[in-house]
């Protein structure tokens, strides 16, 4: 097993302790941090933070949608249309749940 | 330490240096609503008095209230970012959450300012140069706990702010002319505009370094 798998069997179980399927990978858990700081980004903020291509970002964004962390929507700007993702309360609490896993193991 | 908790911390801090460059930009906006809020104070209040030598107290309190508002509601936009990355910080380094100078503080600041215009013209601005210099101090923490260096702009700003303030430290005590108070802003409206402008052309910089 590659490194790269290992870590993510790992957040595989860190998944399974917040209870909450979507988060089996380092891309969404990143995803749902940056969100939970700024509140809501551009789907451009979101490929500079991931590096990953568009059709990447957009399975990776449709898991967490469809878990209810996030929400999407499209909006039209001077510069033409663009997609914002922000986060959602019950993403707020996923969030809320990994820090504090990370805290208390953090001191133990 | 866990794995799974080894791998954790590291996505949060791949999350924390791209705040980096959202909180870089964050500041950048903060800069140039706050430079074109010390223009408009300047400007407005200015302007009623040359046009309207009998506008009165309300024109005023509005001139004053409108650009401060707009810049309150930048504030707490940008320091809340900067507020929930400082604290996912504490958590990946296991620092100590440090307490903030928190709202009531500020609450009790504004009651004790705006109260002591009942009192003597000189103890307003007494406690209006106070406020400035606890704000000016209160900036410099707070890029301080955002960015683990400060960046260039940020002390072209703070430099910028502390020489207005105590310009409009100076001009109270020895003068009370309006064109002292009003030249000393000028090194903030150039500062911050400055700060703005760079800030926002260099973040991209963050996500490299």
């Amino acid at each position: 097993m590659s490194e790269e798998e290992g870590k993510e069997k790992e957040l595989r179980l860190l998944g399974e302790k917040v209870n909450e399927p979507a988060l089996k990978s380092s891309v969404r858990i990143l995803i749902l941090i940056s969100l939970a700081l700024n509140r809501h980004l551009t789907f451009t903020d979101l490929l500079e933070l991931t590096g990953l291509g568009k059709g990447s970002l957009s399975n990776h964004l449709d898991k967490l949608e469809a878990s209810g962390l996030i929400k999407s929507k499209i909006i039209r700007t001077f510069g033409g249309y663009r997609m914002i993702v922000s986060i959602t309360p019950k993403g707020i609490e996923a969030y809320k749940g990994l820090i504090s896993i990370l805290a208390s193991l953090a001191k133990a | 330490m866990s794995e799974e908790i080894q791998t954790l911390r590291a996505v949060a801090e791949r999350a924390l240096k791209f705040q980096q460059y959202m909180l870089r930009r964050a500041w950048g906006l903060y800069y140039a609503v706050w430079s074109l809020a010390f223009v408009l104070w300047l400007a407005i209040p200015y302007s009623i008095s040359i046009l309207y030598p009998d506008a009165g107290f309300y024109p005023y309190l509005i001139a004053y209230s409108i650009p401060g508002i707009i810049g309150i509601l930048a504030t707490s936009w940008i320091f809340s970012r900067a507020r929930r990355t400082i604290e996912l910080r504490h958590v990946t380094s296991g620092l100590q959450r440090r307490r903030n100078f928190s709202l009531i503080a500020w609450l009790i600041f504004f009651a004790i300012l705006i109260s002591s215009i009942a009192f003597s013209r000189s103890t307003f601005y007494f406690v209006y140069s106070a406020f400035l210099m606890i704000l000016d101090y209160f900036i410099y923490k707070s890029l301080k706990y955002s960015f683990p260096k400060i960046p260039v702009e940020g002390y072209v700003a703070i430099a910028t702010f502390t020489s207005s303030v105590a310009v409009t430290a100076i001009s109270f005590i020895f003068t009370q002319a309006y064109y002292i108070l009003a030249l000393g802003w000028f090194p903030s409206i150039a500062g911050w505009l400055f700060s703005s402008i760079y800030s926002l052309y260099h973040a991209p910089e963050s996500m490299v370094e």
